[in-house]
């Protein structure tokens, strides 16, 4: 639309929950040896995910094979879950960067800012890029702390790369 | 679970494969007199179309030889599959 | 026949010959093959089988088949129980046990009832993480919180069972084995179709519904295989 060419692609990040149950896990649980991280809703039910479809969607739903990596990674880690029933699954569109890292910037066109390409890790992010953004905004200018994330990054080569962060798709 | 038709092996599972990105992006020949901005573009920049989209597959698990698809990225269609080389269908 | 209060003298698929004793809530019982748990316990007169999710209502067998909403029961003891069985989809066997769920101490006594009193307070759609006052006091609140929520209770041990896997393609999946399913099968079958149909009947309840769907004259494929419900 603004003629600025992004580097994204569009890939489904899958999640999924099982049935609610009485209380069986207290904290999140990641793992990079097995890739899945899996925590337990205030609801009862046991919400997981890391599987991300290496191939562009927007069809919000991911294929099965991701969905049976994630749940043998699960049982893997906790072989007391392997009789409990999956509710409900999906995918959620995400921009993923080359360098895994998002876009926090200025752009060549006056007045227009970027704040995208958050790819698997956004939600634990929104607060401190929604302040470091607003700072960008105010000033015209990135904040210390989002200057690395800029969009020319992929022209002068300083890349950041976070593919191994958490060592999951988080 | 996408069926993909390899041309040389014929109808696989997806997850014999590994999807190369974007298709029809020539290696620029003259790379040591590109600017900085075009050599990203190159490298990085990439049409991402929620639609047909043409991209290439390479069957990883199986002759592990790289063709070209033909896809809609919203219903996972795959209209054609044809040969690396091939003109865009 | 025992205590089997409710049960009709005849009629129906089940084999009144043979007797089966199960267990629900550490109550002693007896049905027939061909029951579920749920005509079962209908049969001797058992009526309040759980209790409803948040405002812990009582509540009894609903339906007849995979649509219950109510009857969700706590199949088996140990390593291979399993939670949230709706009690019209499970099969009756000599020796089983189940129990209901989301209860204490008891189901006719279940303390978690005094939601119900105070449901004009706690609506539809009530977010578990209004408690948040005082900040500190959200940890003290979610212990309670959380053996509110959820029905069943997850094995406590690895699994025992090992499951095999098949890799199948068809031409026209059915889900559903009911009179649409049947006919759907059939008109894809006919049409030359490879079709999988689905459903959760054993096989020759099956294989019989889909013979009387054609007026008795399909036959059964010799390539048609039918798996049986785990």
């Amino acid at each position: 639309m603004a003629g600025v060419r992004l580097p994204f692609q569009s890939h489904p990040l899958q999640a999924l929950v099982s049935e609610p149950v009485k209380p069986v896990l207290d904290c999140v649980v990641m793992s990079n040896a097995v890739h899945v991280y899996v925590s337990q809703s205030d609801k009862g039910e046991l919400v997981m995910g890391a599987g991300i479809d290496s191939y562009l969607s927007y069809a919000q739903t991911g294929s099965p094979p991701v969905v049976e990596n994630l749940l043998n990674a699960l049982v893997e880690l906790f072989p007391v879950f392997s009789r409990l029933r999956v509710l409900r699954t999906w995918g959620g569109i995400v921009d993923v960067c080359p360098d895994a890292s998002p876009i926090v910037s200025k752009t060549p066109i006056e007045g227009l800012y970027f704040n995208c390409g958050w790819g698997t890790g956004g939600f634990k992010a929104t607060p401190g890029s929604g302040w470091v953004f607003a700072h960008t905004l105010a000033q015209d200018r990135p904040h210390k702390l989002n200057e690395p994330f800029a969009l020319d990054r992929f022209v002068n080569g300083y890349l950041i790369d976070e593919h191994g962060a958490a060592g999951v798709a988080h | 679970m996408l069926l993909i038709e390899c041309p040389f092996c014929g109808p696989r599972a997806e997850i014999e494969f590994a999807c190369g990105g974007e298709a029809h992006i020539a290696r620029p020949t003259n790379t040591e007199s590109l600017s900085d901005a075009e050599w990203a573009d190159y490298l990085f920049m990439r049409k991402n179309i929620k639609g047909l989209q043409y991209e290439r597959w390479n069957h990883a698990r199986g002759c592990r030889l790289w063709f070209n698809v033909a896809r809609d990225t919203v219903t996972h269609k795959i209209s054609k599959v044809y040969r690396m080389g091939e003109p865009k269908p | 026949m025992s205590n089997q209060t409710n049960r009709l003298n005849q009629g129906g698929t089940i084999d009144r010959a043979k007797t089966l004793a199960f267990t629900f809530d550490g109550q002693r019982y007896e049905g027939h093959p061909g029951d579920t748990l749920a005509s079962a316990l209908l049969a001797n007169g058992v009526h309040l089988v759980g209790r409803s999710f948040k405002y812990h209502r009582p509540r009894g067998i609903l339906t007849a088949g995979s649509e219950e909403p109510n009857a969700l029961i706590q199949l088996g003891e140990g390593a291979r129980t399993e939670p949230n069985v709706r009690a019209t989809q499970i099969e009756l066997f000599d020796g089983l046990v189940a129990s209901s769920q989301n209860r204490w101490p008891s189901l006719r006594f279940d303390i978690g009832s005094v939601n119900n009193l105070l449901s004009r307070y706690f609506p539809a759609g009530f977010y578990y993480k209004t408690f948040m006052w005082p900040p500190s006091f959200w940890m003290k609140y979610e212990y309670f919180i959380r053996r509110a929520a959820g029905l069943g209770k997850a094995p406590a041990a690895p699994d025992p069972d090992a499951y095999s896997k098949n890799f199948i393609h068809c031409d026209v999946l059915i889900a559903g084995s009911g009179p649409a399913g049947l006919a759907a099968a059939l008109a894809a079958g006919r049409a030359g179709a490879r079709v999988i149909l689905m459903g959760h009947t054993a096989d020759d309840a099956l294989e019989a519904r889909v013979m009387r769907a054609d007026g008795g004259s399909l036959r059964w494929p010799p390539s048609g295989r039918c798996f049986s419900p785990t």
